[in-house]
């Protein structure tokens, strides 16, 4: 802004302000009454503050300085951990149960048409349970250790990974979300 | 509308094949059961009648009862859903005429010789002559692997909450046909005329009921659904038929099955 228009905002800031005593007062109680000239320029810039478009505007000093807040004593964080191994992500893994039909367990009896069965497929999984002495069942019984036991594969048939059925259904869904990642 | 039954009644109660309890299947308490079945979705919601109930057109009862038992078993291993016919299954069966058959010749010929997909045969074929050779070439796919008889209403508790899937009979007489307000079939005292499936149970103050999957359509029962208790109708008949679980099934091999396991460590 130039010399000359700075002189002729503030000229109309003070034809405004005569016209206004009561914002004249409001602004000198604003600065302590110290200096009435100050005041004046405060008003003038408060003024050219609300110019219209395509004039320059002057950026309102803030007549409170911000206090600075005390910053809290930065602790150390919690030690950075190392990355848990990623697990296999697999769509069309197996899930393969193999039991001995005649002594089915309860918790296989909950899985048989469960949520969790149900819903494998849309996890992009398959299942499978085999009775111990099907001809299908072959591979399966030389991999398991006792029954009922799980053996994930991967869509390949490489096995992925085997263990016991866990007690609950919940405990199988994390044991295959661990594995399969799915 | 007329609803044909097909069910004999034979001269003894076939017992040579191994019972539920004779087997060292499990006995479970009606609390167990209860738990159980609770904790997993009703085989109504998991086999909705629009799509697992059909409507028998012959005296086939067993062969659908028997078919539609073998289709949900299938299902409840993991297997891709077919559902499987009945005239198939009748037709072996039936000794060359319509005039029905009995409930332990179609579970000794779904061990032997299986079924075919229902799309491969007509509802109203009856003869073993009417079975195309692409369906009897197809009936191997689709047996059970292992049976059960079934003597007592804990037996067959016991066996649809392990998930199980069962065949049993009923007599269409007296109230049969009239459901209570809890869904329940009226009593009838019969021998046994009708064989139906058996899909699921649950327990309502104590007392067992079981899932009737008719072969009626779905102007049957609730949707082709009812339940039964042992008390109405089912103590009836098993002194006649002997009432049978399908304990496991074959792969299809035409189907999507699990590939051959490889070799080698675990990844």
């Amino acid at each position: 802004m130039s010399p000359f228009q700075m002189v002729c905002f503030s000229v109309a800031g003070i034809a405004y302000l005569a016209a206004r005593p009561d914002l004249v007062r409001h602004v000198v109680a604003m600065v302590d009454r110290k200096s009435a000239s100050n005041a004046v320029m405060l008003a003038a810039l408060l003024l050219a503050g609300f110019m219209p478009d395509g004039c320059d505007r002057i950026p309102i000093p803030n007549p409170f300085p911000p206090v600075p807040t005390p910053t809290p004593n930065p602790t150390p964080g919690p030690s950075p951990t190392p990355p848990n191994p990623s697990p296999v992500v697999d769509r069309g893994a197996w899930v393969l149960i193999l039991e001995e039909s005649d002594s089915r367990t309860e918790a296989v009896a909950k899985f048989s048409g469960s949520e969790l069965s149900e819903g494998l497929a849309g996890r992009g999984l398959n299942y499978r349970i085999y009775d111990d002495d099907a001809d299908e069942a072959k591979d399966l019984v030389a991999i398991a250790k006792s029954v009922p036991w799980v053996i994930i594969v991967d869509r390949n048939g490489k096995p992925l990974s085997d263990f016991s059925f866990p007690a609950t259904v919940q405990e199988l869904d994390a044991k295959i979300k661990q594995v399969t990642g799915l | 509308m007329i609803f044909k039954t097909g069910l004999l009644v034979p001269a003894k109660r076939p017992e040579f094949f191994t019972s539920w309890t004779d087997a060292g299947m499990p006995l479970l308490s009606v609390e167990k059961i209860a738990e159980i079945v609770a904790s997993r979705k009703p085989r109504r919601e998991l086999f909705p009648s629009n799509k697992w109930i059909k409507r028998q057109l012959n005296n086939d009862c067993n062969g659908w009862a028997g078919a539609g038992a073998l289709s949900r078993a299938r299902v409840l291993r993991g297997c891709q859903p077919v559902f499987l016919s009945g005239p198939c299954l009748y037709a072996q069966i039936n000794g060359g005429r319509d005039a029905g058959s009995m409930l332990d010749d179609g579970m000794q010929a779904l061990l032997k010789n299986g079924t075919c997909p229902y799309d491969m045969v007509d509802p109203q074929i009856w003869r073993w002559s009417g079975i195309s050779s692409e369906a009897k070439a197809a009936m191997s796919r689709f047996r059970a692997h292992e049976c059960h008889r079934v003597d007592t209403e804990i037996e067959l508790a016991s066996a649809l909450a392990v998930g199980y899937q069962c065949v049993i009979a009923v007599h269409v007489g007296g109230r049969y046909q009239s459901l209570d307000s809890r869904g329940i079939r009226g009593e009838s005292r019969g021998p046994g005329n009708h064989a139906v499936g058996c899909q699921d149970v649950r327990v309502v103050d104590g007392e067992l009921q079981f899932d009737e999957t008719g072969s009626w359509g779905t102007q049957n029962g609730t949707n082709g659904y009812a339940w039964l208790t042992w008390a109405r109708t089912l103590r009836w008949t098993v002194q006649n038929h002997a009432f049978y679980a399908v304990r496991s099934t074959v792969d299809d091999p035409q189907s999507v099955n699990p590939p051959p396991i490889t070799r080698g460590k675990i990844a």
